[in-house]
């Protein structure tokens, strides 16, 4: 049957396919001895108790039948009734739901359905019987849901109720399982009933009702159940899934202290769904009853583990602060996520700056990220205290390369640290003075975040001063000078002092001039001609070892990026 | 009485511990808690409406009976006959004679009321009224519940003694099932009515056709109980044999036009003709070869046959036409009331074999 979708029909019969007077099976899809199993499950639910249709959905040995029932008159005029059953292991009670706008109920001849027949035709019911449900009074449905989550376990019935597909629809969203379901019966005391049972009046019967009776008008007894109730149905009625997604069970709670759990895990505080994306909708008395201390640990935690779409839904300018305060650092931590989310962010950039106890721990350690995090969402001050703190932490030729990549882009970034180098650079080793070396003493980024070239100087000065004693030496100078970079030729005629360094950080100067001014060296001084010997000032010009190094030109773009 | 047996499953109930509960307007069985507030005739007003379960209210298959049920003799009484045989109409018809308080009534001795008023209100509801009130035709029983639909109170004033009787009206169907647990009135039903369907028999006389299942079950299941020294190749039940809808058949045959004919009020409490009946029907069943159909009558400690019709004709789109009346529909039950010994037994004797 795997796949298929068997059909029967019932109605009275002189003689039914199986021989038996009276309403039994008369078309049938199903083998003979299926049939007749078949027809012992089926034939207690095929009675319609009313004109309208009645929809009854059962389950036996993993397979689900759905029958369609209704009042009718026979050839002799006796009222009497017909049935429609589709039987498929596919069919399950959301598809029931969904088929019970079958436009296939009464076809002239039966046949074996594909199952793929029948999906669309069961989703697009649904969704339309969804539809239906969302729009059911919210404070009717609330009362039936609390009765239900009750006793969730056992079967109920439901009487007089106007629209009983729609709430069976809204209860099994709701509660997490389509439960099975009777929509019009006359009388609940039989055996073999489905879950959820409608009557359309309260019959008297000798037989003692064993199933719960439950009513939209029934007092509540449990405040917990029924302020949950109203939650979740005013969520589901605003949103449908979507409103009720993040605290729907994936199986319904099976028993009272399951329900209990439950209920208790999926609220912030009675009456709040624990939903950070859904508290902007509701009311400033909702939000009053989330400002205490355990109420906000749940918006917390439950900030902590939305997602970046939740989290950007949550973020609203007219939340009080204490939930702001908690959710603020939670979106925080998601956008500083690897990917992080570009929604997030910008919605968090409305809110900045942020002061920066709010964010601190939940800064991310990646310090590209942290630049773009903290750059969004942190005054320029607190920025710059991240950013250091965050480079005590990385090692000088990580943090040397950072300043010098990222300077163009985030001068301000590479200015705090800079900052930071310097405090360290008094323990650069041999490696580090060499990667500062090659990036030219990092003075193209120094001047992305100087406002002016005697800026630039000044802080490279700082920085080549503060690295250990002996680490400009003569070849790391002259490495330095090669660069032909003004305030760094600036910054190292400053500060070294050894002749011999001089003289090669003086040639430098000279030829950054002659450069700046578009004239060859004077030929004394070309290769070959040899150094002057006359002790003059005039350095000897260096032997070329730092030839290959790639000179740059010279910026005078002082402060900004290019 | 301190022990009586559930009518409808035959649970035992030691009666007079059982507490009583209330039905409350939902239908659900509520526990009945006597205020010390309130005055014994406003309690015992309450006991009037109030029921004893046959077991742990709650459970499935518990069933509430009148609290005073055991203060009376039980007798149940269930139809027997295949779908549409005409069983729900004929006892429609049936009890609203019994209950109609016609004057003829009176000549019986008979007082008859409401045992179960919220069972009784709701036959009257959904069977009598719109059968007799308004000639509607009622449709099928639904096979699924197994219960009582009505229960009555009948006193017989000549000796003081009153009954509590139980009406069964299953579905055919159901009725035809070999094997079915919840059915349980056979072991102990005092009468059953097996309704013959006319339009089922044969028409001529012959070799007997296979006759009606559900009678066929009913008299294997009677097996089971015990029969008395005196009568051990007889079952002990009462069984009144009924070809209903006889309206359908009153052309084909004089005699059913006859005994039609004569279905006076009067002439329905006067039980001394049920013997010539029987002999009549049991004559017309015999010679269109439904022999099957006899085998009630002729396998019961008591019987009795009847022509009877609940609608004087057929339906016509769900309703009765203008010659619509109950024909003859109160004797079978009376017939069945002599023989449980509700009435006097000996008024079932002919007028020559009356005793002297």
């Amino acid at each position: 049957m795997n796949q298929i979708a068997h059909q029967i029909r019932y109605c009275w019969s002189p003689a039914s396919l199986l021989g038996t007077r009276g309403m039994g099976p008369v078309e049938s899809t199903l083998p003979a001895d299926v049939l007749a199993t078949w027809d012992r499950y089926l034939r207690d639910h095929v009675w319609a108790a009313g004109t309208r249709p009645g929809f009854t959905f059962v389950v036996r040995d993993g397979v689900g039948a759905l029958l369609r029932k209704v009042a009718t008159a026979a050839e002799d005029g006796r009222p009497g009734s017909a049935a429609h059953a589709l039987l498929s292991p596919e069919l399950k009670a959301a598809d029931a739901l969904g088929l019970t706008s079958w436009d296939g109920w009464d076809a002239p001849a039966l046949s074996v359905l594909p199952w793929s027949a029948l999906a669309p035709a069961a989703d697009r019911g649904l969704s339309e019987l969804r539809a239906r449900a969302r729009a059911l009074p919210a404070d009717r449905l609330a009362a039936l849901f609390a009765q239900v989550l009750h006793a969730p376990g056992e079967g109920f019935t439901v009487i007089g109720e106007p629209d009983p597909l729609a709430v069976t629809c809204a209860l099994g969203d709701l509660i997490g399982e389509t439960p099975t379901f009777a929509s019009d019966e006359a009388s609940d005391t039989g055996p073999h009933l489905p879950t959820a049972v409608f009557l359309r009046e309260a019959s008297f019967s000798s037989t003692t009702a064993t199933r719960r009776r439950i009513a939209p008008a029934a007092p509540l007894a449990d405040p917990a159940l029924s302020s949950f109730a109203v939650a979740a149905v005013d969520a589901y009625a605003a949103d449908g899934m979507d409103g009720i997604a993040l605290t729907r069970r994936a199986k319904p709670p099976a028993d009272l202290v399951e329900t209990r759990e439950w209920v208790s895990a999926a609220q912030f505080a009675p009456g709040v769904l624990a939903d950070v994306g859904r508290l902007p909708r509701l009311s400033p008395t909702a939000w009053q009853s989330l400002a205490r201390e355990d109420a906000l640990q749940r918006v917390a935690a439950a900030a902590a583990a939305a997602s970046p779409a939740v989290l950007a839904r949550a973020l609203d300018e007219r939340l009080p602060e204490y939930l702001l305060a908690v959710i603020v650092p939670a979106a925080v931590a998601a956008a500083s996520g690897t990917p992080g989310d570009p929604a997030l962010l910008e919605r968090l950039a409305q809110f900045g700056p942020i002061p920066l106890d709010l964010v601190a721990g939940s800064l991310p350690a990646d310090v590209d990220q942290l630049a773009r995090i903290t750059h969004v969402l942190l005054t320029p001050r607190d920025r710059r205290i991240v950013l250091e703190q965050a480079a005590r932490d990385l090692p000088l030729t990580g943090l040397i390369d950072w300043i010098d990549r990222q300077a163009p882009a985030d001068p301000a970034g590479a200015l705090a640290m800079y900052s930071a180098l310097c405090a360290r650079a008094g323990r650069a080793s041999q490696e580090d003075v060499e990667a500062l070396v090659s990036r030219g003493g990092l003075a193209g980024a120094v001047r992305q975040f100087s406002e002016s070239g005697q800026q630039s100087s000044i802080h490279l000065v700082t920085l080549l001063r503060a690295l250990p004693r002996g680490a400009l030496d003569p070849d790391a100078v002259a490495g330095l000078a090669a660069h032909v970079d003004p305030v760094l030729l600036h910054a190292l005629d400053t500060i070294v002092t050894d002749p011999s360094a001089r003289a090669d950080i003086h040639y430098q100067v000279r030829l950054a001039y002659y450069q700046e001014h578009l004239l060859h060296e004077p030929t004394a001084l070309l290769p070959g001609d040899g150094p002057p010997g006359d002790g003059s000032a005039e350095p000897q010009a260096p032997r070329r070892r730092w030839h290959g190094i790639r000179r740059h030109q010279p910026h005078h773009n002082h402060g900004k990026p290019t | 009485m301190s022990v009586v047996h559930c009518p409808i499953c035959q649970k035992r109930i030691d009666w007079d511990p059982t507490p009583p509960y209330r039905v409350s307007d939902n239908g659900v069985a509520e526990p009945l808690v006597r205020d010390p507030r309130i005055a014994e005739a406003a309690w015992q007003d309450q006991l009037v409406r109030a029921y004893r379960p046959c077991g742990e209210v709650g459970h499935p298959g518990t069933h509430l009976l009148p609290y005073d049920y055991a203060k009376y003799t039980p007798v149940s009484i269930g139809m027997i006959g295949h779908s549409r045989a005409g069983k729900t109409h004929l006892l429609a018809a049936m009890i609203y004679r019994l209950c109609s308080n016609d004057p003829v009534l009176r000549g019986l001795d008979l007082q008859v009321g409401p045992l179960d008023l919220a069972v009784h209100q709701r036959y009257v509801a959904e069977y009598i009224t719109p059968l007799i009130g308004h000639r509607r035709q009622l449709g099928g029983t639904p096979a699924a519940l197994v219960e009582f639909c009505d229960a009555l109170k009948v006193t017989n004033t000549r000796n003081g003694r009153s009954f509590a009787l139980t009406f069964f009206d299953l579905a055919g169907e159901r009725l035809e099932r070999a094997s079915d647990d919840e059915l349980q009135f056979y072991s102990s039903a005092q009468a059953l009515v097996f309704v013959v369907d006319p339009e089922s028999i044969p028409r001529r006389a012959g070799p007997g056709t296979g006759g009606d299942v559900s009678f066929e079950v009913a008299l294997r299941r009677l097996d089971a109980r015990a029969r008395p020294p005196a009568a051990r190749s007889f079952h002990p039940v009462a069984a009144a044999v009924v070809v209903a809808k006889a309206d359908l058949i009153r052309f084909e045959d004089r005699l059913v036009s006859d005994w039609l004919a004569v279905g006076s009020a009067e002439e329905e409490v006067e039980l001394s003709t049920v013997e010539r009946e029987s002999e009549d029907v049991y004559a017309y069943l015999s010679q269109r070869g439904a022999t099957q159909w006899l085998r009630p009558a002729q396998e019961c400690y008591r019987s009795t046959l009847h022509f009877a019709s609940a609608t004087n004709g057929p339906a016509s789109d769900g309703t009765f036409p203008g010659a619509f009346r109950q024909c003859r529909v109160l004797k079978p039950l009376l017939a069945v009331f002599a023989m449980t010994g509700i009435l006097d037994e000996s008024a079932l004797l002919p007028p020559s074999e009356e005793p002297g």
